[in-house]
């Protein structure tokens, strides 16, 4: 299949015209790698570049390099998981939802958060601002859900179970994105302590 | 829609597991939360060298549990025959994971995961440390989706559990109960 980039056009379709964007994707997904290298990868980058940029400005080119990598390795570890729990997650609700649809649905609810996480370049020095950001990215990453949902209803699921799907979802993802932050921020800033 | 991925060969109902590990629990709470503490303190006290074995002595007094027996917090020294195999699997996995983590993070976590259930291998199927190793890789392999499901349940359930500081008594206990039953039931397939 094709080993495009991801464009801004193609995000803007997805945010504007979810369900016919979707439609169009989930009816023949694109394999996991193709996914990886065109659509992960790059939007995944965002962040760790925000976060390589704010160390730069109020740290060191160490302690960028080395949260800047952290933050990429935590958005692919949550994307992955993800996308390797949502037909486990679908099936408690003896629903089924397949592997290649599961790394597609992932990877397009995941589409909103990275793109806010370019707010993380914003210095947390100025506690209110920062605290904006934060809340910002937050409420930005909650249109995954909507995606979610839409994607549900192209992938014909069940009406009666798309919403406590979409919880259970919801709280695994979170679950997962607090434990694999946990981790990352604690090995980073023992490694920065170490090599500093 | 039909799901040909491997890791749907056996599901892994989360509700009916918790149901069930709640219902051994509540048959003999006194026995399993001081065959807990037990287990947690022997480690404790012999700075984490016998922390393994004791825990291989626990996991057979929960199998033992599940099946309606009842059980004695001294079943945990059962496990210190076990004592070579099961200090090896904890060294390898813990060096591994502390190793694997130093590269950001995720080496280390796919080590604790693929890693999860050998000392249930060295408990249940009485297997040496190396093949514990292999086994458990193998059925995580199998049921990627699966474990990582269960293990983020549990992970939820005594993050819960620790927020209420003595909560962890009771999630403890039925959290392993839960990996027991998982375990049980992803072998058997």
């Amino acid at each position: 299949m094709k080993w495009v980039f991801v464009t801004p056009g193609e995000i803007w379709a997805l945010l504007r015209q979810t369900q016919a964007f979707l439609t169009d994707r989930l009816d023949d997904p694109d394999a996991p790698r193709i996914l990886f290298v065109t659509f992960v990868a790059p939007l995944a980058a965002i962040n760790c570049i925000a976060v390589f940029v704010r160390s730069l400005i109020v740290d060191s080119l160490l302690a960028g390099f080395i949260l800047g990598i952290g933050t990429f390795a935590l958005q692919l570890g949550v994307w992955l998981s993800l996308a390797i729990i949502l037909p486990a997650i679908a099936r408690q609700f003896h629903t089924t939802i397949e592997d290649d649809h599961s790394f597609a649905l992932a990877t397009y609810a995941s589409v909103p958060m990275w793109l806010a996480t370019i707010l993380f370049v914003i210095p947390d020095d100025y506690w209110l601002v920062s605290l904006w950001a934060r809340l910002t990215i937050f409420g930005v990453s909650t249109f995954g859900l909507f995606i979610l949902q839409r994607g549900f209803v192209v992938l014909d699921v069940r009406p009666d179970v798309r919403t406590p799907l979409l919880v259970s979802i919801a709280v695994a993802y979170a679950a997962g994105y607090a434990l694999l932050s946990m981790l990352v921020g604690l090995t980073a800033h023992i490694l920065l302590y170490i090599l500093t | 829609m039909t799901d040909s991925s491997p890791q749907s060969r056996t599901d892994l109902e989360l509700a009916a597991l918790f149901s069930k590990a709640w219902g051994v629990f509540r048959r003999q709470p006194g026995a399993l939360i001081r065959g807990f503490l037990a287990a947690i303190a022997g480690g404790v006290l012999t700075l984490g060298f016998a922390m393994a074995p004791l825990m291989v002595g626990y996991i057979r007094m929960l199998d033992r549990a599940s099946r309606d027996e009842t059980v004695d917090v001294s079943e945990v020294l059962d496990g210190m025959p076990t004592f070579v195999p099961a200090f090896l699997v904890a060294l390898i996995t813990t060096s591994a994971v502390v190793i694997g983590s130093i590269f950001v993070v995720l080496p280390g976590v796919v080590v604790a995961v693929v890693w999860c259930f050998a000392l249930w291998f060295v408990a249940l199927a009485e297997q040496a440390a190396w093949p514990s190793l292999r086994s458990s890789w193998s059925l995580v392999r199998h049921n990627l989706g699966n474990v990582l499901l269960l293990l983020l349940a549990i992970a939820l359930a005594n993050f819960i559990g620790s927020l209420l500081i003595v909560g962890i008594l009771v999630t403890g206990p039925i959290t392993l109960l839960v990996t027991t039953l998982a375990f049980r039931e992803l072998s058997a397939s």
